[in-house]
């Protein structure tokens, strides 16, 4: 089992989500993050006075995958959360030592 | 205490009492299932709890342990609390007290055992005690909580003389001087609760006991009535005027009601629970007889009946407790003050509550009751609760429709103005149908549930929320977190219209899909009738209309990409909308529920509202003159290739070109650079063209690093004078290129050396030829025609886009100048975007939108110093 976790660009976040389903995953685990990277913000003027915003919102999602399926989930994020431009995100992929949904104490795949 | 039986063996008596209860139990159900009531069931649900109590406690006189005593002399058993009240729900606590008068305190310990064991044993959650007289009025004097059991409590079994000297001590305690305070302690407690648990008539997922309109609100009442005025039913308060008839029914019918609901409700948990969460509101209504029938949830209907009955108890109990505080808690001084004057006719002012002169003020002077709402707010005074009824009764004798002027619509605009004071009035005036009546389309939000995790209030209460948002923004409540709001806030000019929108904007819920248009159009016909003047009215439904048009861009959209902020500026055009669009969102967002507004969301929109700001602020594609150009250049575009290439593919490229490219181009020329685009795939094309004696070459090639400086270099070095460059990227990364070019010392350029321009071009890009050296060969060959020389100037600026950072050249023309400036630009990594180069005789205007090379502005000082120095140099 893998824990894919990703930071994306907000606006991304239904494209992935379809592109994720369409692969047969069912769950996934969204958090509004704000960080920044190569990135760096931006300055925001209003009447001449700058605001410098330095960490940029963005979207992480975690979702927990069988071993086989990874690869194909990282493809996924990659391919609907590209812009081409500057922070379009990461993606991290761990190794999950055990999994157990709670309701019935399935473990393992079964409780994916 | 660890329970410990003192008798293993359950007689075979007490083996039938609890026979005999579940029997009851299920025989109650079965009513419950047949026609579900509430006070009844409640009602005989005690009785059986009577019942079997008083058998238990027989047996357990009888018990081991227990000496011998004249039976049912000096000990009694008391019910107290919902129980005391005959109110008992499936899972209800079953509070009881031991009220006794034995000095052999071995025998009451195992009368004790002997009856609460068996009270557990059948699962009973079982509140228990076991007291004198004496000590039961001790504790009731120092334990508000007691002391409120204690006041509904009876006997249910044992000696009647016992409890009755109990009821008559506390009694006294209560009549002396500690009536005020009993009196304080229920509203601080009430208060506690309020705060605690909320607006069951305005939250989704009510707490039906605890909450503001919820059942203990009723029994408060009921408390102080017992313990204050000596009454002990409803129909006694009435009798005391304390309650008109009207409200009196109210109360017995939200009774009954919420009653029912929790009967079904503790059956649907199998436990005890007050809070009426989404997943049992279907449930519930369905066994409650609330179908879905023309269209209507039957879900809604349940919400709606039970949010009408908590505001009802809501309406009512406000108007109970300002009657008691007047009575109990006032100054002498203030009591006595019986002036009434008459601040407007048809109001009158006592002490410091306000109410109508009569029902018939309201027929008399039109528009008297919003004047007295705001009266109240204006000059701080309270309403007075007890004469509502005369609006109440006035709207009835009035059977026309309500006709707005322009005094009332000012009255209604100042009390939407007050803020959070406003809040009690606002629900005030709904509670009475008095925003019915003057907003007939009202009725459908009122009392609305919304059925997501998102929202926490029902729709008027979200609507009303809103208002009082927008003036807390005003007022600058949330200057630490965003102090741009309040200043935006100030800005705007037409708070009116704001407050208006923010009231309606959700006009349109509770008919589909769609609200924010059909809101407008309902908004439009509201604002005529209020007689808001035709602009007035356009803008406050362009607000209703688009009130979700920020948020959902600003979380849906990339607001890095300057179409979509382009796009937007020319949906709202005029700065004032768009700042009074974005204050609506954030007062809307507030006021839905704490999930809905973060500095998540915050930065999102506010990066959106100021790029759009900016957009509007320099007015280039906001004009109508420019919206128009885009508009007809993208349908004549649109006419022109969608029949030949479907119009799919025609709208991808309209949106994928900037919007610049829309406004400086004609569509002949665009249907042109398409079809070249479309052709010439991943190579590179060049295409020449006549035009008005200027030689037009119009480059399409994947954007690489350097492009544009080797073009220009390759035009150099065939002698070729730039007059002008427009270059765009497509999204997709396609850059499109036109060069306006004459030579140098010819004004056409021959077929054939077109030819060998684009040969070079194309070996240029594939860096076959060093431009290099050939060019600064060629340019001995020329001479510099400028006779004077100007001094070079290079302009940094990065406030006029929030996309681009843009590098404005000021030079002497000469062969290879835009290859020397945009080679430097290359060299520092810059990435040219967007570039409008013109010569006027002998002067170069060189503007380029550029990027760095991670696609950012450049913010760094250093590098801005460097590339001015750099291109400066060049230039020299």
């Amino acid at each position: 089992m893998k824990k894919i976790e990703a930071i994306i660009k907000p606006f991304k976040l239904d494209e992935v989500k379809n592109a994720l389903s369409k692969l047969g995953v069912q769950g996934l685990t969204a958090y509004e993050v704000k960080g920044f990277g190569r990135q760096k913000g931006h300055t925001e003027i209003y009447r001449g006075a700058e605001y410098r915003v330095d960490f940029v919102p963005k979207v992480k999602i975690e979702v927990l995958v069988d071993e086989e399926l990874s690869s194909r989930v990282v493809d996924a994020i990659m391919e609907a959360a590209r812009t081409g431009k500057i922070g379009d995100g990461k993606i991290f992929v761990y190794p999950v030592e055990d999994a157990i949904r709670i309701r019935t104490g399935e473990r393992g795949t079964d409780a994916i | 205490m660890p329970y410990k039986r003192a008798d293993q063996a359950i007689p075979a008596r007490l083996a039938s009492i609890s026979e005999r209860y579940k029997g009851g139990l299920i025989n109650l159900r079965k009513e419950h299932d047949a026609a579900p009531s509430g006070l009844e069931l409640a009602q005989k649900r005690s009785d059986l709890m009577d019942e079997i109590i008083a058998a238990i406690f027989k047996e357990a006189l009888k018990g081991p342990g227990v000496a011998a005593s004249p039976a049912l002399k000096g000990i009694s058993v008391i019910a107290v609390g919902g129980y005391g009240r005959r109110e008992l729900c499936p899972f209800s606590d079953i509070d009881v007290m031991i009220l006794h008068q034995l000095r052999d305190s071995e025998s009451i310990t195992r009368i004790a055992e002997n009856l609460f064991y068996p009270l557990w044993d059948l699962g009973l959650v079982v509140g228990h005690g076991t007291r004198t007289v004496k000590e039961s009025l001790l504790m009731a004097s120092t334990s508000f909580e007691f002391q409120t059991s204690l006041l509904e409590a009876r006997s249910v079994i044992g000696d009647p003389a016992l409890f009755q000297k109990l009821r008559e001590g506390l009694a006294k305690q209560l009549r002396s001087r500690k009536g005020k305070r009993f009196l304080q302690n229920i509203l601080k407690e009430n208060d506690r609760r309020h705060k605690q648990y909320g607006q069951a008539a305005y939250l989704l997922e009510p707490d039906l006991k605890e909450g503001e309109g919820g059942l203990r609100d009723i029994h408060a009442i009921l408390w102080a009535a017992i313990g204050l005025l000596g009454a002990t039913s409803m129909s006694d308060i009435e009798r005391g005027g304390y309650l008109t008839s009207y409200d009196a029914e109210a109360l017995k019918q939200s009774l009954e009601f919420m009653l029912r609901v929790r009967n079904h409700l503790h059956y649907l948990a199998n436990r005890k629970t007050d809070r009426l969460f989404f997943e049992h509101q279907e449930k519930i209504s369905k066994a409650l007889g609330f179908n879905d029938r023309d269209g209507t949830r039957g879900i809604e209907k349940f919400m709606r009946s039970f949010y009408t009955h908590a505001s009802a108890v809501e309406r009512v109990s406000r108007s109970f407790w300002e009657q008691l505080k007047d009575e109990f808690l006032s100054p002498k001084s203030f009591k006595d003050i019986a002036t009434i004057h008459a601040p407007e006719s048809g109001i009158a002012v006592h002490g410091n509550r306000a109410s109508l002169s009569s029902p018939s003020a309201i027929p008399e002077h039109p528009g008297v009751e919003i004047r007295l709402f705001k009266l109240v707010l204006k000059q701080n005074l309270a309403i007075d609760f007890k004469k509502l009824g005369f609006i109440r009764e006035g709207l009835r004798s009035n059977g026309t429709p309500v006709r707005w002027t322009q005094e009332i619509r000012d009255d209604f605009i100042d009390i939407l103005s007050a803020g959070e004071s406003a809040l009690p009035i606002l629900e005030t005036m709904d509670h009475l149908g008095l925003l019915t009546r003057y907003i007939p389309e009202w009725e459908r939000v009122s009392c609305l549930p919304q059925h997501d995790s998102y929202h926490l209030y029902t729709v008027d209460m979200h609507l009303f929320l809103t208002v009082v948002e927008i003036q807390k923004i005003g007022a600058g409540s949330y200057d630490t977190s965003n102090p741009l709001l309040r200043q935006i806030y100030d800005e705007i000019g037409r708070k009116d219209l704001l407050l208006i929108a923010g009231l309606l904007h959700d006009i349109g819920k509770g008919a589909g899909k769609g609200h924010s248009k059909r809101g407008a159009k309902i908004t439009k016909e509201i604002c005529a009738r209020m007689g808001l003047p035709a602009r007035d009215t356009k803008i406050v439904s362009f607000l209703v209309e688009n009130h979700l048009l920020l948020p959902d861009t600003a979380q849906r959209r990339d607001l890095n990409d300057e179409n979509v902020i382009i796009d937007i500026a020319a949906t709202v055009v005029r700065e004032d909308s768009l700042k009074m669009l974005y204050l609506l969102s954030i007062a809307d967002s507030l006021a839905t529920g704490p999930k809905a507004w973060d500095t998540w969301k915050d930065s999102l929109l506010r990066e959106l509202f100021l790029k759009v700001l900016h957009v509007i602020i320099s007015g280039e594609y906001t004009s109508k003159k420019s919206i128009d150009r885009m508009r007809k250049t993208a349908a004549k575009v649109k006419t022109a290739l969608a029949s030949r290439y479907g119009e799919e593919e025609t709208d991808l490229f309209l949106k994928q070109m900037p919007h610049s490219y829309l406004l400086a181009q004609a569509s002949d020329d665009i249907v042109e650079h398409f079809e070249q685009m479309r052709t010439s795939g991943d190579s590179i094309s060049i295409i020449a063209k006549q035009k008005n004696g200027v030689c037009e070459l119009t480059l399409v090639a994947r954007d690489r690093p350097g492009l544009f400086y080797k073009v220009s270099g390759a035009l150099a070095l065939h002698g070729v004078n730039i007059l002008g460059a427009q270059i765009y990227t497509r999204s997709d990364g396609m850059a499109l290129d036109i060069f306006k070019v004459t030579g140098y010392f010819e004004h056409g350029i021959s077929e054939d050396k077109q030819d060998d321009i684009r040969r070079d071009i194309k070996r240029a890009l594939e860096g076959k030829i060093s431009l290099e050296y050939r060019i600064a060969e060629k340019a001995k060959r020329y001479l510099t025609k400028g006779i004077l020389k100007g001094t070079p100037n290079v302009e940094v600026d990065n406030a006029s886009s929030d996309f681009y950072t843009i590098i404005e050249v000021h030079a002497e023309d000469r062969i290879g100048l835009l290859y020397s400036i945009t080679r430097v630009m290359h060299d520092l990594n810059l990435d040219i975007h967007l570039a409008k180069v013109s010569t006027n005789v002998d002067k170069v205007i060189d503007v380029f939108y550029v990027w760095d090379i991670n696609g950012q502005k450049l913010y760094d000082e250093e590098q801005i110093n460097d590339v001015k120095r750099a291109i400066l140099m060049t230039l020299n």
